[in-house]
């Protein structure tokens, strides 16, 4: 049974909110949830067929004529295929195009290495004036939405599909950028920092460490680029340490930069990202232990690295 | 489809004749002064710019405002050509040209609408503008406007498979607020279409698609204003493909690979270029 659609209603929703809003699909709206949009708003919706280079063309034209396209399509047929359209029809322009990319990284693998990128973000950090949000939760997800209606650029959201937690963590998670999550009263030995839908396991880990008396301090990046490094800085100043977990590949990453960071602050740091590997298709639950990046490996990990 | 010569007044096709001379000479100059550019391509678009911008083509909201007619130059590397439009026009002031293709300058060698606002959209990855052209048609369509939207696109660039894909849409969307004008000079960068990668049967193959389409010689400026109004429809998109020269006007560049990124002219070849294209301009007026 599909998962139940989170990002759908939430795009209806914000169709109805502002009529510059524009979908532009490039033949897999069935799988990018935009039917909701399209039944409201058929005058605002076009569906370009399988031609993501297109797409985005198309979507450049139309923010120059004041309109606010959100382009949909998987991870890999934009970051990759429709690469170079990106940086130049809408780049070099600095038009607000919003790029929903699904199947990033590996919560959506089950169609194998041609159906999802892990290595998107490399694609798409690179662009000069781009902004990029990975939420972990449908309230991150509404956020995002949000923030990318408001900016005047190009804006990328690393969307996960299927299985998106409804809302991740106590009330205490603020929506921010970047955000500092406290776990415990007790001084803090390391800074985790969870990149996008890596929260939920991340947070996990952090509790079965808490149980076992290690006290990790959390910080969540929704916003991967521009990069706030100040919650990170101020966390990991407490604690001299920083491991990084990210669905993504170790070059071009938000774990990446952090690493430029710790080298420039003179912090350790270590990081849990995808393989330099051309990864088997499967389950998300399965790939994440594939990885080592499900919550008990993330936990046994932070456990040697402290021990 | 047939379209018969315009009857348009002798003045009128005289006036377009020495506006598509004094744009070449234009071109000729800041290629000269700049020392480098993409002339043979340049060259070959004079008169199809001049027959846009002569064609009722709204530009004041140019660089202004996101609603009124477009024309994107799809093959950018001729943006020589569409910069010295700009100025015979008064988009930007004469003296821009001097910035031409210079370390730093507004006026880059392909069309940057971050440093020239006038320009429609930036271009120079081949392939790209069609694309963007569907977008400001159909967006311009969903404001209620129904502004036009001209591509200048090469024939090389046709080798782009976005190209065929921008089609496609452009004939589902059924927009008859969009037109494509090829340049078919029957060259790329490395040599002729038919020694690297011929498109055939361009104009068959996009009736096919759904486009109305037809062919004019593309240094006639008449005749382009009357295959422009001819094929014209309201819900389906236009395609002029224009018999082109590389390098057009220039007879020691004329039809040749070279053309394409030539050293400049001398001063006094500039002005043995005026007087041939003066002496054609009379031998045709008598």
């Amino acid at each position: 049974m599909p998962a139940a659609e989170v990002y759908g209603p939430l795009l209806a929703a914000l169709g109805g909110r502002d009529e510059r809003i524009v979908v532009v699909d490039a033949g897999l709206g069935s799988s990018m949830q935009t039917g909701a949009f399209r039944a409201s708003y058929p005058e605002r919706y076009v569906n370009l067929g399988i031609a993501e280079a297109n797409a985005v063309g198309v979507a450049s034209g139309l923010a120059r004529r004041g309109l606010r396209p959100f382009v949909h399509s998987f991870s890999n047929f934009l970051a990759r295929r429709a690469h170079d359209q990106i940086a130049i029809s809408v780049g070099v322009g600095g038009l607000p195009v919003t790029l929903i990319a699904g199947s990033c990284g590996i919560f959506d693998g089950r169609n194998g290495p041609s159906h999802f990128a892990g290595d998107d973000l490399a694609a798409i950090c690179t662009m000069p004036g781009m902004t990029v949000y990975e939420p972990a939760d449908t309230i991150d997800l509404e956020t995002s939405l949000e923030w990318a209606l408001a900016s005047a650029g190009p804006v990328y959201i690393r969307l996960r599909r299927n299985g998106m937690p409804q809302s991740i963590g106590d009330p205490l998670l603020t929506r921010e950028a970047v955000r500092l999550v406290r776990l415990s009263v007790a001084a803090p030995v390391v800074t985790v920092v969870a990149v996008g839908a890596m929260l939920d396991e991340v947070l996990t880990a952090c509790r079965i460490l808490l149980d076992d008396g290690i006290v990790p301090e959390l910080v969540h990046v929704l916003r991967i680029k521009p990069f706030d490094e100040s919650a990170i800085l101020a966390s990991a100043r407490r604690t001299g340490r920083i491991l990084a977990v990210e669905n993504h590949v170790t070059h071009g990453g938000c774990a990446a930069g952090i690493a430029m960071l710790a080298a420039r602050e003179a912090i350790r740091f270590s990081a849990l990202t995808l393989p330099d590997a051309i990864l088997p298709a499967g389950d998300p639950r399965w790939l994440l232990a594939h990885c080592g990046l499900d919550a008990t490996s993330i936990a046994d990990h932070l456990s040697s690295l402290l021990s | 489809m047939h379209i018969e010569y315009p009857h348009v007044a002798a003045d009128l096709a005289s006036q377009l004749a020495e506006r598509a001379h004094a744009l070449r000479m234009l071109i000729l100059r800041t290629h000269a002064a700049a020392g480098q550019g993409h002339l043979g391509s340049s060259l070959s678009i004079v008169e199809i710019l001049v027959a846009l911008m002569s064609s009722g083509v709204e530009t004041g909201s140019w660089g202004k405002a996101p609603h009124g007619d477009r024309i994107v130059l799809s093959k950018g590397h001729a943006a020589l050509a569409f910069y010295c439009a700009l100025a015979q026009t008064g988009l930007i002031p004469q003296r821009d040209l001097e910035s031409f293709s210079r370390n730093g300058g507004k006026l880059e060698p392909h069309p940057n609408e971050r440093t020239v606002p006038a320009v429609q959209a930036s271009t120079g990855s081949l392939g790209q503008g069609l694309s963007i052209g569907v977008g400001l048609a159909l967006g311009s369509r969903m404001c209620g406007h129904n502004d036009s939207c001209f591509v200048i696109l090469g024939d090389g660039e046709l080798n782009e498979g976005q190209c065929w894909e921008a089609a496609m849409s452009a004939s589902r969307l059924r927009l008859g607020n969009l037109v494509a004008v090829v340049d078919a000079n029957g060259f790329q960068q490395d040599g002729p279409m038919d020694e690297i990668m011929p498109v055939t049967g361009l104009a068959e193959a996009w009736r096919t698609l759904g486009w109305a389409a037809a062919e004019v010689d593309g240094h006639d400026c008449a005749m382009l204003l009357a295959t422009l109004a001819a094929t014209r429809s309201a819900d389906r998109p236009a395609l002029i493909v224009a018999r082109t020269v590389k390098g057009r006007g220039v007879p020691f560049i004329e039809h040749m690979t070279e053309s394409h990124f030539p050293p400049p002219l001398t001063a006094a070849e500039l002005v043995m270029i005026d007087q041939l294209a003066a002496k054609g301009t009379a031998n045709a007026r008598g």
